[in-house]
């Protein structure tokens, strides 16, 4: 009963458009769409009228310097080039490696432990938390969970497929006003900013995870983030645990 | 360099974006932040949701600004898409949290009244409402569950009792008609 003029699936490209596809489906659709600017063109007109369908409204308030707070830090400043003293990347790499080994090990057993607890959470936390549990749920999610080099566990985060990944402030120390928690990911030649994740007080942060990451560090910074983590500064890492 | 910002056009504002250009985000943001909120609410029912979402569709426009495809829309319908696509997992996150505590018994409510109370709870225009009610009954139904309650076309289908393939040929047809009808009623993007 479906239609599919051709090799072109234009019922499912509609279903599509409006979210209603189930999941296997989607994948399926956006294939075909990598490959056919007809059922790009014929998509752009669904979304069109769906548009339509919503009228321009004033933005809420206060919310683009909130959204401007929650950047991460400015990639358009230029990574710092090695000043003489800096160590080298290779240097500081191993030293990241350092620390984020120590957690490693520590990290397989307790996202294990993390997932059965985090199952008894709070039923009425805001929408956030919702859409955290939710991916901490999936039998396949993939889990760092971070701990201190002293071995304290104070922090997961979970990654979705589609990158989004949530960090639970589990056991994280509230910041002295004006510093913030940076996400850092460790697995390419310098560590890469995932976003800042607040002070400790709130429970669920959403970050960027681009794909392939496996290794993560957290440290303490001032407000509005830095390029580079501070070395001294990390408070804890660990690695998805598969 | 602000009045410059507010007569670029939209996809030069995205350009600017992967040029990590923060000033781009907050014009795109003036621009289409209002209407993205309230398509979330609207589905969500939940300002604080709703926010979230508008947040989470702006933070991804920062953090992955190539995936806007000019051939697949506007930058207005891109960012709506995503609205609409965050909203549903919201709403479906809910709908399932709900069925596991099971004191719901209200889930499947009759599908026309449904239909009837999205649409009118949803606070469309006056002009829209015009053109999603000109729909056939067998089209607005599908289109308007899916679209504004956030269901998939399997859960259409059970719920109006009808195949799984008419529920998503009408849902095709249902937006072609709309389509029209917008015309006739003069709603522009």
């Amino acid at each position: 009963m479906t239609t599919t003029q051709g090799e072109h699936p234009l019922d499912d490209l509609a279903v599509y458009a409006v979210d209603a596809l189930e999941p296997n489906e989607r994948a399926t659709v956006e294939a075909h769409l990598a490959g056919c600017a007809s059922c790009r063109a014929e998509l752009a007109e669904h979304l069109d009228t769906l548009a339509r369908l919503t009228e321009a409204f004033a933005p809420p308030a206060g919310g683009l310097e909130q959204l401007l707070a929650g950047l991460d830090a400015p990639r358009h400043m230029a990574r710092p080039t090695a000043i003489t003293a800096a160590p080298s990347a290779r240097e500081q790499r191993r030293r990241w490696m350092r620390v984020a080994g120590v957690a490693a090990a520590a990290a397989a057993v307790a996202a294990v432990v993390g997932v059965a607890l985090s199952s008894l959470g709070d039923e009425d936390t805001d929408t956030l938390s919702d859409l955290a549990d939710e991916a901490l749920d999936q039998p396949d999610a993939d889990v760092a969970t971070l701990a201190t080099p002293e071995g304290a566990n104070v922090a997961r985060v979970v990654v979705t497929d589609e990158g989004t990944g949530y960090l639970f402030a589990d056991d994280l120390p509230t910041l002295a006003e004006g510093q913030t928690y940076q996400l850092w990911q460790l697995d390419g030649p310098a560590p890469v900013s995932l976003g800042l994740v607040g002070d400790g007080t709130q429970p669920v942060s959403a970050v960027a995870v681009p794909a392939g990451t496996t290794t993560m560090a957290i440290s303490a910074e001032v407000a509005g983030g830095v390029v580079s983590p501070t070395a001294d500064q990390i408070v804890a890492s660990g690695a998805v645990a598969r | 360099m602000t009045e410059q910002l507010g007569q670029r056009s939209d996809a030069a504002l995205v350009a600017g974006v992967v040029q990590r250009d923060t000033g781009a985000l907050g014009e795109m943001y003036r621009r289409h932040a209002g209407a993205v909120f309230a398509l979330a609410r609207r589905l969500t029912n939940d300002g604080q949701a709703a926010e979230d979402v508008c947040q989470t569709v702006f933070t991804s426009v920062w953090t992955s600004p190539e995936r806007f495809d000019p051939e697949r829309g506007t930058v207005r319908s891109w960012l709506l898409a995503q609205a609409h696509g965050r909203a549903v997992d919201h709403v479906r996150s809910e709908l399932a949290r709900r069925r596991r505590h099971a004191r719901d018994a209200q889930l499947a409510p009759l599908a026309a009244a449904d239909v009837e109370t999205s649409v009118q709870q949803a606070g469309v225009a006056e002009d829209v409402r015009r053109a999603i009610e000109s729909l056939p009954m067998h089209e607005r139904e599908p289109v308007v569950l899916a679209y504004f309650g956030g269901r998939s076309y399997r859960a259409v289908a059970e719920l109006l009792g009808e195949p799984e393939g008419t529920v998503k040929s009408r849902i095709r047809a249902g937006l072609a008609q709309l389509r029209r009808s917008l015309d006739r009623e003069g709603v522009s993007p």
